[in-house]
């Protein structure tokens, strides 16, 4: 079986999982959601949003939202002691990796077909001044956090405080596509756009994907094998 | 005493005697013309952020070696150098402001590279909580760690001229006159041998530990 | 006891760090607002922000936080090196 047959199989399994349940699906959104609540309150002035702040309301929320779904992911996992299962099995580790990331990434973007066209409803951001390109922010800067979170959070069920130590040691580690995606979006969203900056930021973020995935690639075999 | 303490004991000496000789050293070289004497504080400021990238590649180079090889002294030497990155970086981050205060009238600037400092900072103080409240087998998930945070090294160093902004550039340091490079390169060198002491102390630490782990099993069984 | 005694020694050392910040700013010119200087007053060789205490500043945190980090290793390694005595008499006692 090829690596990429079997990362599908193992997202189809992952997503077969989550839609009998749809428990990360709702308590990921519903968090999200209260994200925004709160952001209204630090940042709308009288009845509209501080500038330049949507961008940054956006990204958190996709942040936080997915800090939780990919904590609990990897927590179900343990719990059922079906990761070791999967180890076990004589799917190659990337594969297994791969499809991680690929049902995490569905699950994520899925989220996000809410998130955003709230932010847009809520807080007034032009979601729809340059739809293709903060499509392309969102999938590749997603993407960036995702591949190094799928890592860690892989990595970390084995921990004993693997809640706290999973922020800790992701967000500086996807800063860089973090930024990517947050500049980007601050250039869609801002009153004069500056879509060379944007596309800028788009081939950074081609650029550290690249890196990431590779690098995670990389590390996933030895750090998983036992 | 074996002859590696003895060696240690030389480095620390000698790297404390030149320590505390920098102030006469850097007094030698003259006012810099629009920063005057705040401008001091980069003789301690550069070779500290210096020391912190070198100690972040010795802990990525280490890293890599310990999670594709399982070498014990490789994971040994990641964590000594991983403390010297965060003990080193916080000295980098707190003579930066100092100096920022005076001669650009504020304590912080999110400027590139100050940023991509900061980033490094938390990457490697992740590392050492990681190993702290990891539990068994919190070694192999640090050094992925260590080895991610070696990656951004380059991508910090070139940043500064990707995006220019406040910070001085990367080209100052080749361009500094004669009377400035001495107590520079002076300062730098005393870091790099106080670096280099504490890495050993911290290695011996470590390994120590392991003896001491060994020793516990052994009584155990 | 001797690492808590430690500890309390460590947080002591480690507010009085953060307190050279402020001492260094306590100055009566720029108590209550952070200023930008203009090229003018850089020009002019003004001191409103002593230099002497930044640099002072910036060279004594270093010193103290490598004192500081220093004992701490010495500690540790001490602490450790007793230990690993303790276990080898327990080890040799046994007849191991």
């Amino acid at each position: 079986m090829g690596v990429l047959k079997a990362a599908w199989w193992i997202a189809r399994k992952d997503l077969a999982v989550e839609i009998r349940s749809r428990e990360l699906i709702y308590t990921a959104m519903f968090f999200a959601v209260a994200c925004l609540l709160i952001f209204a309150f630090a940042f709308v002035e009288g009845r509209t949003t501080i500038r330049n702040a949507p961008a940054g309301i956006l990204w958190i929320t996709i942040v936080f939202s997915g800090t939780l779904a990919l904590g609990r992911t990897f927590e179900r996992e343990r719990q059922a002691e079906t990761l070791r299962a999967l180890l076990m099995t004589p799917v190659e580790r990337p594969a297994i990796y791969l499809g991680k990331l690929l049902s995490l990434l569905i699950l994520l973007g899925s989220i996000q077909v809410v998130v955003v066209p709230l932010v847009g409803l809520l807080f007034g951001a032009p979601i729809l001044r340059a739809p293709f390109m903060l499509m392309g922010l969102l999938a590749l800067g997603t993407t960036g956090f995702a591949t190094v979170g799928t890592l860690f959070a892989a990595m970390l069920t084995r921990t004993s405080s693997r809640d706290v130590l999973l922020p800790v040691v992701l967000y500086p580690m996807s800063l860089p596509a973090l930024v990517g995606g947050m500049q980007g979006t601050l250039w869609i969203f801002a009153a004069e756009p500056n879509y060379e900056l944007v596309q800028t930021w788009l081939a950074m973020l081609v650029f550290f994907d690249a890196v990431f995935l590779t690098l995670a690639l990389w590390t996933f075999a030895p750090v998983m094998g036992e | 005493m074996k002859l590696g303490d003895r060696l240690i004991v030389v480095l620390l000496a000698v790297s404390g005697l030149m320590l505390t000789a920098s102030p006469y050293v850097i007094d030698t070289a003259p006012y810099e013309a629009t920063m005057g004497l705040v401008q001091r504080i980069f003789y301690y400021h550069f070779p500290m952020a210096m020391t912190m990238m070198l100690s972040a590649i010795v802990c990525g180079a280490a890293s890599a070696w310990f999670l594709f090889r399982r070498s014990e002294r490789a994971d040994h030497i990641a964590v000594a150098a991983a403390e010297m990155a965060v003990v080193f970086g916080v000295l980098t981050l707190i003579t930066g402001p100092l100096w920022a205060r005076k001669s650009w009238g504020v304590w912080w600037v999110w400027d590139a590279r100050i940023t991509s400092t900061f980033i490094m900072w938390l990457v490697f103080g992740s590392y050492l909580l990681l190993r702290r409240f990891g539990g068994a087998g919190s070694e192999v998930l640090a050094a992925a760690v260590g080895f991610f945070g070696m990656v951004l090294v380059p991508f910090i160093y070139y940043s500064v001229n990707l995006w220019k902004t406040l910070h001085p550039s990367n080209s100052v340091v080749p361009s500094l006159p004669t009377s400035m490079g001495i107590p520079l390169y002076y300062c730098w060198a005393a870091f790099t041998l106080l670096f280099v002491a504490l890495m050993s102390v911290r290695i011996r630490l470590e390994r120590s530990r392991g003896w001491l782990e060994r020793a516990y099993r052994a009584v155990e069984d | 006891m001797t690492r808590s005694w430690i500890r309390r020694w460590a947080t002591r050392a480690l507010l009085l760090l953060a307190l050279v910040p402020a001492v260094v700013q306590a100055q009566p010119a720029q108590v209550d607002e952070f200023r930008t200087l203009s090229p003018d007053e850089i020009a002019a060789g003004q001191e409103q922000i002593p230099a002497a205490r930044l640099v002072f500043a910036a060279y004594g945190i270093v010193w103290l936080t490598f004192a500081i980090y220093l004992f701490s290793l010495w500690r540790r390694v001490s602490q450790v090196e007793a230990e690993l005595r303790t276990v080898a008499t327990t080890l040799e006692k046994t007849g191991r």
